[in-house]
């Protein structure tokens, strides 16, 4: 079951998984079967989904696991997308609740309880200048957040989503959306106090 | 609350989504209108730049090639099944276990219903195939509201002397059994299934029995 494409070039399919527009398009062609648009996909989403789970479980085996249970979710599914929301959202979706459940069923932390945590001031990275370490100190500050305010805060920062998109991703009200990311914020600026100050 | 207020604490909500250029107007407008006379929310935004550019985190050590090789052949699987796991982790195993048992599992119902179907189908057929008139089978059980067979009446009468006991005796070794009596003239009614022939043959040869006639066969 294929439909014909009018050019099957693979750098073309990977030109269309460049935009919103394209990436349609591809699921288009998934839904008929064709495995080098799935392929264009797969590559495309891979080093996003990778970097998006890499803040939920530091496993690389695990991660690629979730990955391909999501893609081939994708691939599955690719008749019910229904064009509401973007591929995007609707991958992220896929991917943020596979993961949810697969790290449940591992048993693997999730979620960081800072609250729970002893010395709270001597896990606060040291001052430093250079990006690399404030890199590093943001890294462990978002590390501790718990994993609601973490994957709201990865996928505003990092992966540029709207409010809107984040709250279809994670089933949840905007509003609710909004307050996570406020106490997100308010968290990384008690972890980061004194390090952030005169940063451009 | 004044204006200002309430601007200030939406635009502190949204500022996040200012800083990722998603926010869109007229809430776009509006937080930018605010901005310009909020000291605290331009610092704000300035902060949230800097955690934009500084964390975008460690990249996890996968293997794009391998991940896709490893998928590639679970496309073509039936979606039924879940797909194996790739790295072969024993802890995948339990949970698909428990969803494939879960009550709702549409596939594991169907299934079921249909062998329970099938049961139902089988032992009608066995309950239509029993036999029409089981008592007539020697030895088996019969209910008091079962068909009778057919009984033969009897009339016998013993001498006035014989004792109950030896009366007992005398019936029990016959094979009837009272079914009325004695009459005025000192005669019992028996009745029997078996052969009233041989009935009446052991009832004559008892010493203490005067009489002893068929009645002929009486109701079935």
């Amino acid at each position: 079951m294929r439909t014909p494409c009018l050019d099957r070039q693979p750098d073309n399919f990977a030109t269309l998984a460049r935009t919103a527009e394209g990436e349609v398009r591809l699921i288009g062609l998934v839904t008929a079967g064709d495995r080098r648009a799935f392929e264009a996909l797969y590559r495309a989403y891979f080093p996003r989904l990778t970097r998006f789970l890499h803040r939920m479980t530091r496993n690389p085996m695990l991660i690629e696991e979730i990955v391909n249970d999501t893609l081939l979710a994708v691939w599955r599914k690719a008749a019910t997308f229904d064009g509401s929301s973007k591929v995007s959202t609707w991958v992220f979706a896929i991917a943020y609740r596979r993961a949810c459940k697969t790290l449940q069923g591992f048993d693997e932390p999730v979620e960081a309880h800072i609250d729970e945590r002893e010395g709270v001031d001597a896990d606060r990275p040291e001052w430093q200048f250079d990006q690399q370490r404030m890199a590093q100190a943001v890294e462990t500050a978002l590390a501790a957040l718990p994993l609601a305010q973490r994957t709201a805060f990865q996928l505003t920062f990092y992966h540029d989503m709207s409010y809107t998109e984040i709250a279809e991703i994670m089933d949840c009200p905007v509003n609710t959306i909004k307050t996570r990311l406020f106490h997100a914020r308010k968290r990384l600026a008690f972890l980061l106090e004194g390090q952030l100050e005169g940063r451009p | 609350m004044t204006t200002f207020m309430q601007d200030h604490m939406d635009a502190q909500q949204l500022l996040p989504w200012l800083a990722n250029g998603t926010l869109a107007d007229p809430e776009r407008t509006r937080v930018q209108a605010h901005l310009e006379a909020c000291a605290e929310c331009r610092a704000e935004l300035s902060l949230l730049h800097t955690l934009r550019g500084a964390g975008e985190g460690g990249v996890p050590g996968c293997d794009v090639d391998g991940a896709l090789a490893r998928l590639m052949p679970q496309l073509d699987a039936p979606a039924v099944l879940p797909a194996p796991s790739a790295t072969g982790n024993p802890a995948t195993v339990p949970r698909t276990w428990r969803n494939r048992l879960a009550a709702n599992d549409r596939h594991w119902l169907r299934t079921g219903v249909a062998l329970q179907f099938c049961v139902i189908v089988a032992l009608g057929i066995l309950l239509a195939k029993s036999p029409a008139a089981p008592e007539s089978r020697s030895g088996d059980y019969r209910v008091l509201a079962a068909t009778p067979a057919a009984r033969t009446g009897l009339v016998v009468s013993f001498t006035p002397d014989t004792p109950e006991r030896e009366l007992r005796r005398i019936l029990h070794a016959s094979g009837a059994r009272v079914v009325g009596g004695p009459t005025a003239t000192g005669v019992w009614l028996l009745e029997t299934e078996a052969a009233p022939a041989s009935v009446l043959t052991r009832l004559r040869a008892e010493p203490a029995v005067t009489l002893a006639e068929s009645l002929g066969e009486g109701r079935p």
